[in-house]
């Protein structure tokens, strides 16, 4: 294939935004004395941690529910999964994928019940989407208080009763993925292999999810009801399906990033995440209608990247103006404006696909 | 035919809503002075308090301060309340708070811990019904000179001078740079701005470089996860460039226990955080395990601290102060109320202030007007290192 | 029988939050007091109203809930900023705090709408987006250039050093000055209820310019442009001007509801204060009975009167209920939060079985 039609296939915000990365990583390179490879390796760790929130946008997109803005909701499941294992002190692989497989159930059951009620608000999916997710982290923050926990890692120190806002991983599963079969490059620079691998692995599920013949149903009646139904889908329970899946992965999601971050954060930490989580699908190349499991790898490497790169950047290009007290709110402002300015431009660009 | 049905729906609505709310009315009027007229001869106090803090989700210090001194007058005599967690764009919720419990007759102080935005707003709505409300604020977010104006009394810990201490006490801890994380919206906090100010000129006559870094707003885009990432991801750049002997600093809560943990991991130098207690950002960060009967034993906490800090190899080079900041204004604040209510004159002086804070704290505590302030107070206490 | 079952069906949303504000106020009677109740439920209506209103135009052209209305609050600011900065006191001060952000939100407005016909279908995130850009820009504006470039010299509202706004502002000169006009109170079970009479006339006069403008030609377009883009368009309207229109109209009520807003809590937080205009006015518009294609300006009144009274009573019934301050707070979000939810799954709910 020639690189023309490459770039065609890419798109014009996707060659925007990859630009505008290279651009930034050039700078960093000739300008300042930013550590380039630990930067590069940050991205990394970021796309892994933040990549399967954003696959698990997928399912729901396929399924015809729109952008699945009520992702917190599978959070939640999966944070509570991580809770109750680290009650019970499970450490090291254990923990980690008994937390997924408890949060993935957990997250299936509650996305069968956030599935009945989005069947009920069709053509409003993602609204009600936004309140539910927001409604949870709020009921869960009662929940947090009146968890009874026994470890005493978990515990407040001050009150004695109820979990903490944040509980450290450490000597549980912290970077137990990141860290499998990481290749080091020098100083704390690493690639995460383990969780890049996880990441794409369960991309790789998914892409072949919907080469089955439930899968192509799912698809099917999200883009096309009206046929999938004259052809004897299902279409009510194709589109539940779509949303189970993508809350299960929601869960699933939340406690790999944990185990990356190496916290787990309870109480208003889930509360904003949907959005991030959406844009980077956006950019991805996706729409409220198409996504496809490349749009997943695209989107969230180039945004998270973006955003690993750009404020470090900025800041080390400040701090070399000698004697800037004025201009030491800039870094962050501009990372303000670069950052959403693309999001912006990419939403708004007529794309001819 | 349709739009006059709907109207009537609309009007029976208004009055159900109207009618329910006089008809409950009379419970609540009856129940609130049977309250108090039986409150004066059982020795409890003939008055209650009102008390606003954050939920544990913002900071664990100032509610359970109030859990302190609701268990010592007991909950009938502090009425308690929270202001929502992301204060600074729900004022109207706050305000609602306050006002409803200053409708109690009984309330004859309020206490506002600490001080968030609409702070001013509340006191002046509550002083057109109730003109000899005292307000006694701890760490006001609003400007000192407006809000000192407005209330009768406001203390927060000396962050002007830690500007100061903090510096000295990193380089004690051998810090030969000293990293200040901030954002935009902390640094139009003219405290805020003016401490790093003087900061970088601490480090100047200290013989140590300062660095200005940015970090993302926890309430922007990226959210809280989003700000704390960029710490952990920072500090080891930081410590690359400048060496270990870097001491950090940051102005927001919500990145202390990153930095704390990032800190002890980079065998880099922490003097304090932005809220000085050993509460605060250390138990989350450091995985400190409290036992049920230690919970709330200070000295318990520090020992737990102080070998964690140990365990990661960082002796020495850790810091906070020895008590939390939080409950200790609360408590002070209380009796100071208490006080007040009851006529003593005075409670505004630096003494008053000052020994009130020295009871509290069990430790030496120093007490300094802000600027020319006869009624807003600044305080030190001495620091622990881990 | 049946009529009176269709109409509750109707209003099951409306009905629903009655419901839920009387419970709460009977849960939490030993601790509330009506008179301050009913005084805060009157100010918030004084204070929010306009807000509320402004939202209704891009809903009948069909954008959905106006989440841009945020840089319409952002240019009512800028009048704000600029009034205080002269100085200035008094009604004229804040009518003319009024005058000064109507030409910043046209400019912004139009940019808005630009932005939001390139993204049809996908206003929502698009609006969103836009509040953090343009908080950006504000910043931008505010903390570097106020003061050096942007000649403000008033030391009152800036920071120490001289350059970037403080991070509040006491509004002395524009601060409670339409509520003050005319502030009668009546009697109200012991303690004076007071009515900012003036706030609710200038309200009351919004609510009959937009019931007229609706009326006319140009509304009319509006709505059909709201009801079916691409029928519209057949029928010879210029869809993108309609929304244009729909967008410039809100971002100018926007910005008027703003510093109404902030005119009556007396206090700005600079840099924060636009934020929870959205999801809030949003969410009382919809608990009044609005829906994402059909709002009117009843469903503003009465979404605001019960989301404002919900919000103040469920904290105190949550601490009444499960015994502790903090799960009152946490209650309120979660009431507020999953009720709006309901709201919406009700609404489509009752559109599907007519």
């Amino acid at each position: 294939m020639n690189p023309l039609d490459w770039l065609k296939r890419l798109g014009v915000t996707r060659t925007i935004l990859a630009a505008f990365l290279l651009v930034l990583w050039i700078v960093s390179a000739v300008a300042t004395e930013l550590d380039l490879v630990l930067l590069f390796s940050d991205c990394l760790v970021r796309t892994g941690m933040n990549g399967i929130l954003v696959l698990a946008l997928v399912p729901a997109v396929r399924g015809g529910v729109g952008l699945n803005f009520g992702i917190p909701l599978g959070m939640v499941c999966g944070l509570l999964a991580t809770v109750i294992f680290m009650n019970f002190d499970a450490r090291g692989g254990l923990g980690l994928f008994g937390s997924i497989a408890l949060g993935a159930a957990l997250g299936a059951g509650a996305g069968w019940l956030y599935a009945r009620l989005l069947e009920a608000v069709r053509g409003q999916e993602m609204m009600v989407g936004i309140y539910v997710g927001f409604g949870s982290v709020a009921g869960a923050s009662i929940l947090w208080l009146f968890f009874p926990v026994s470890n005493p890692e978990l515990i407040w120190p001050l009150g004695g009763e109820g979990l903490r806002n944040t509980l450290v991983l450490d000597g549980y599963f912290k970077q137990w993925l990141d860290l499998k079969l990481a290749i080091p490059l020098g100083g704390t620079a690493f690639v995460p292999v383990g969780l890049l691998a996880f990441w794409l692995g369960l991309c790789g599920l998914v892409y072949l999810f919907f080469r089955t013949r439930v899968g192509m149903a799912l698809s099917a009646a999200g883009a096309n009801p009206r046929f999938a139904e004259a052809s004897g889908i299902d279409v009510r329970s194709m589109r539940s399906l779509g949303v189970i899946i993508s809350t299960a992965m929601g869960a699933v999601g939340i406690v790999v990033f944990s185990q990356s971050y190496g916290f787990v954060q309870l109480y208003k930490a889930p509360l904003l995440m949907a959005f991030p989580t959406v844009a980077a699908l956006l950019i991805g190349g996706a729409s409220v209608r198409v996504a496809k499991v490349s749009h997943v790898i695209i989107g969230t490497f180039l945004f998270q990247s973006v955003l690993t790169t750009s404020l470090p950047l900025v800041n080390a290009l400040v701090g070399q103006a000698e004697g800037a007290q004025a201009l030491t709110n800039l870094p962050e402002i501009a990372r303000l404006i670069i950052s959403n300015g693309i999001i912006l431009y990419a939403l708004t660009r007529k794309e001819s696909a | 035919m349709k739009r006059v049905s709907k109207a009537w729906v609309r009007g029976i609505l208004l009055t159900g809503l109207v009618s329910f709310a006089w008809a409950c009315s009379g419970g609540g009027e009856t129940s609130d002075s049977a309250d108090s007229s039986q409150a004066a001869d059982d020795g409890k106090l003939p008055f209650k308090i009102g008390l606003m803090t954050g939920t544990v989700s913002q900071g664990e210090d100032e509610y359970r301060g109030a859990e302190a001194v609701i268990a010592q007058y007991g909950a009938d005599r502090i009425r308690h309340v929270t202001y929502p967690d992301n204060f600074m764009t729900e004022q109207e919720a706050m305000i609602s708070q306050v006002l409803n419990v200053a409708a109690d007759k009984d309330v004859k102080a309020f206490i506002l811990a600490q001080g968030v935005p609409g702070s001013m707003a509340a006191i002046k709505r509550v002083r057109e019904f109730r003109p000899d409300m005292k307000f006694l604020v701890y760490e006001p977010h609003e400007d000192p000179h407006q809000i000192a104006d407005y209330a009768d009394v406001c203390i927060m810990p000396d962050n002007l001078k830690r500007g100061e201490t903090i510096v000295d006490l990193a380089k004690e801890m051998g810090a030969k740079t000293f990293v200040h994380y901030s954002f935009p919206r902390h640094m139009s906090q003219e405290l805020i701005s003016r401490r790093a100010k003087i900061m970088e000129e601490r480090c100047a006559s200290q013989g140590m470089k300062f660095v200005f870094a940015n970090a993302p707003d926890p309430t922007g885009d990226q959210g809280l996860p989003g700000a704390q990432k960029f710490i952990l991801e920072d500090v080891p750049r930081q410590v690359k460039q400048y060496g270990q002997d870097t001491a950090f600093f940051s102005t927001n809560c919500g990145m202390q226990e990153p930095l704390i943990r990032s800190s002890a991991d980079n065998h880099a130098i922490m003097p304090e955080q932005c809220c000085p207690s050993p509460t605060h950002g250390y138990p989350g960060a450091l995985g400190i395990a409290i036992s049920e009967e230690d919970a709330g034993d200070m000295g318990a906490i520090r020992q737990a601290i102080h070998e964690k800090v140990a365990e990661a190899g960082n002796t020495g080079r850790m810091g906070s102060w020895p008590v939390s900041v939080g409950m200790v204004a609360i408590e002070a604040l209380t009796e100071l109320a208490i006080k007040a209510v009851e006529g003593e004159t005075g409670i505004a002086d630096q003494a008053s202030v000052a020994s009130e804070l020295q009871t509290a704290a069990k430790a030496e505590v120093t007490v300094l007007p802000f600027e020319d302030k006869q009624n807003y107070y600044m305080f030190l206490i001495e620091s622990v290192v881990f | 029988m049946g009529k009176l079952r269709q109409l509750a069906l109707q209003n099951v949303v409306p009905i629903l939050f009655t419901v839920l504000c009387v419970s709460g106020i009977i849960a939490a009677r030993a601790d509330i007091s009506l008179p301050i109740l009913a005084n805060d439920i009157v100010t918030r209506l004084s204070r929010n109203l306009f807000l509320v209103l402004s939202l209704i135009i891009p809903v009948v052209a069909g954008m959905g809930l106006n989440f841009g209305i945020i840089v319409g609050a952002m240019c009512g600011q800028i009048g704000l900023i600029v009034v205080e900065n002269q100085g200035a006191s008094g009604l004229g001060a804040f009518f003319a705090a009024m005058g000064v952000s109507i030409p910043f939100s046209l400019i912004f407005g139009w940019l808005t709408g630009l932005l939001l016909n390139r993204a049809k279908g996908r206003e929502m995130i698009t609006g969103m987006i836009l509040a953090f850009f343009a908080n950006g820009i504000y910043q931008a504006v505010f903390l570097l250039m106020a003061g050096p470039v942007i000649p403000l010299h008033n030391q009152r509202i800036l920071l120490d050093g001289g350059i970037g706004l403080a991070i509040t502002i006491d509004l002395i000169g524009t601060g409670g000055q339409l509520d003050r006009l005319l502030r009668p109170s009546i009697p109200f079970m012991g303690l004076p209820l007071f009515i900012p009479v003036a706030t609710f006339i200038f309200i009351a006069l919004l609510c009959v310019a937009l019931r007229g403008y609706l009326r006319t030609k140009s509304g009319q377009e509006l709505r059909a442009v709201g009801q079916d883009m691409h029928v519209a368009e057949i029928s010879g309207i210029n869809v993108d001007r309609t929304r244009m229109r729909a967008i410039l109209i809100s971002t100018v009520l926007g910005g008027l509801g703003q510093i109404i807003w902030l005119s009556n809590i007396g206090t700005m937080n600079t840099f924060q204060s636009h934020e929870q205009v959205g999801p809030y006015a949003i969410a009382a518009l919809l608990v009044g009975g609005a829906t994402v294609a059909h709002a009117t300006i009843w469903h503003a009144i009465l979404g605001t009167l019960l989301f404002h009274t919900l919000f103040q009573v469920s904290p105190i019934a949550g601490q009444i209920l499960l015994g502790s301050a903090q799960i009152g707070e946490y209650f309120r979000e979660f009431v507020a939060y999953a009720v709006i939810g309901v709201t919406l799954a009700l609404h489509a709910w009752r559109t599907r079985r007519s």
